[in-house]
């Protein structure tokens, strides 16, 4: 960092704030190289100074989080809010289509949390059917729904899907992406799925409950990490 | 600097989102933002949105942004937006539209400024799809221009005729005063750019004001007449005629 100047430095990390800001609103994760090629140019050994200011830059400035994705999308970053957000604070306004869109997500994720974390696709296409969705058919609020499972919210990170390996016809497995557990918790889906059926007491479904408590056992051991740099 | 709390946060974030806001939705924001995490005294409120307003621009400054205040030029309602200050590739208008969109935009704009009365007729915008780099359908350009219009960068009125929308004012004004400086006007009486607005019939004078500026530069008296010149003052059946010119 000391071959760039501080009016040089300074100017990168705003670069990288307002190029972070702006990329995240397609909530596809972002990525260290295209932060490179696009914003740091020559520059880019400052990376990993730059990305920790810019993550400060973001908490003090707009509330909000730099979270580097792990495993399979190590290197991505995303944007998480650090308020709250409730149907009392609703600041934020979305169209009524992503309104809809959200709400969908929130039934396909309560749809793999209450079937032990993971279902295959068929398994959730055939949940879906109950609700009206299907997948060969263009829904009116929706539209292509199985572009939108398979591809718009895996590319988000919403979704994470693997294929079973040496399977035919090949075998789909669907789980929470690492997006979804940076913006909910399973207390809070489990919470959801027992309003809908009028049921008070959480505890009620023994095996979620169980995974809802061991879950939040482990988050407790280790601290919540908001940044982390190459 | 003040530091930022979460109910600064709060009401940046909704500026992020929404774009612009007109008074009463702001001051709900702010009065859901204090509520939430800290105080709100509805007593002070005006004072309190200056005092939201003036911290965050001085933190938000360097990166070229800030919350600032505008007039709508065909009703003068007045709007909060979150503009940028700096035209550079990394702006929030450049990231959701493509360069040929841009490119659009930029177009209409120079029609805007140069126009006689700051409104066009839909042929006239329609006709743009041709003349920018990679033409566009007519079918898209009306897209776009639906676009624009719900985020608020253009506005229409009831006749159908297209003109600098809020936001488009508040972020644009400085690049419109440096692109067309031949063709940009500032309102006699705000100071600001007026590109919709009544004028002096001296055909000399070339002292412009918005129409809700000058209505109360005008209140109370008898006789419009121009704060520059002391020459007649346009009335407001002669905008329509000046409209009505344009369109034939």
């Amino acid at each position: 960092m000391s071959s760039l100047e501080a009016g040089e430095r300074e100017r990168l990390i705003n670069d990288v704030v307002k190029y972070l800001l702006i990329l995240d609103q397609k909530k596809i994760p972002i990525k260290k190289a295209d932060i490179n090629k696009h914003v740091l140019k020559e520059s880019s050994k400052a990376f990993p100074h730059v990305i920790r200011e810019a993550a400060k830059r973001l908490e003090h400035l707009f509330g909000i989080s730099l979270v580097e994705l792990e495993d399979k999308h190590k290197g991505s970053f995303i944007l998480v809010n650090n308020l709250e957000l409730d149907k009392d604070s609703y600041h934020l306004t979305w169209s009524e289509e992503e309104e809809c869109k959200q709400g969908l997500l929130i039934v396909v994720l309560s749809i793999i949390f209450m079937s032990g974390n993971v279902v295959t696709d068929s398994q959730l296409w055939s949940a879906l059917k109950k609700f009206g969705v299907d997948q060969d058919q263009t829904h009116e609020v929706f539209g292509n729904v199985k572009k939108l499972i398979t591809q718009e919210w895996a590319r988000q990170c919403y979704l994470e899907l693997t294929t079973l390996p040496n399977t035919d016809p090949p075998i789909v497995e669907v789980r929470w992406g690492q997006r979804v557990h940076q913006e909910t918790t399973k207390r809070k889906i489990l919470e959801y799925v027992s309003k809908i059926h009028g049921i008070e007491d959480v505890s009620h479904w023994r095996s979620q409950f169980a995974d809802v408590q061991k879950s939040e056992r482990a988050e407790g051991d280790q601290p919540t990490t908001s940044s982390q740099t190459t | 600097m003040q530091k930022l709390k979460s109910s600064h946060h709060m009401f940046i974030q909704a500026f992020m989102t929404r774009g612009v806001m007109n008074g009463t939705e702001v001051f709900n924001l702010l009065k859901l933002s204090c509520e939430k995490y800290g105080d709100y005294d509805e007593a002070s409120r005006t004072q309190l949105l200056l005092d939201y307003c003036h911290t965050i621009n001085s933190n938000i400054s360097m990166l070229g942004l800030e919350i600032k205040k505008g007039k709508d030029e065909t009703n003068g309602t007045g709007y909060y937006g979150l503009v940028n200050t700096v035209e550079s590739n990394i702006t929030l208008l450049a990231s959701q539209y493509t360069e040929n969109e841009l490119q659009f935009f930029k177009m209409l704009l120079e029609e805007f400024v140069k126009s006689e009365s700051g409104t066009i007729g839909s042929i006239e915008a329609l006709g743009i799809s041709e003349k920018i780099p990679k033409k566009m359908s007519k079918t898209d350009a009306n897209q776009l221009l639906d676009r624009f219009e719900r985020e608020k960068w253009i506005g229409k009125s009831k006749e159908g005729r297209m003109y600098l929308g809020i936001r488009g004012v508040m972020e644009m004004e400085q690049y419109i005063f440096e692109m067309f400086e031949d063709f940009a006007v500032r309102c006699n009486m705000c100071k600001k750019l007026c590109i919709q607005g009544a004028r002096c019939m001296n055909g000399e004078c070339e002292t412009r004001m918005h129409f809700h500026c000058a209505q109360r530069v005008f209140r109370g008296k008898s006789e419009k007449r121009c704060p520059e010149c002391r020459g007649p003052w346009q009335e407001s059946s002669q905008t329509r005629q000046a409209d009505q010119v344009e369109m034939e």
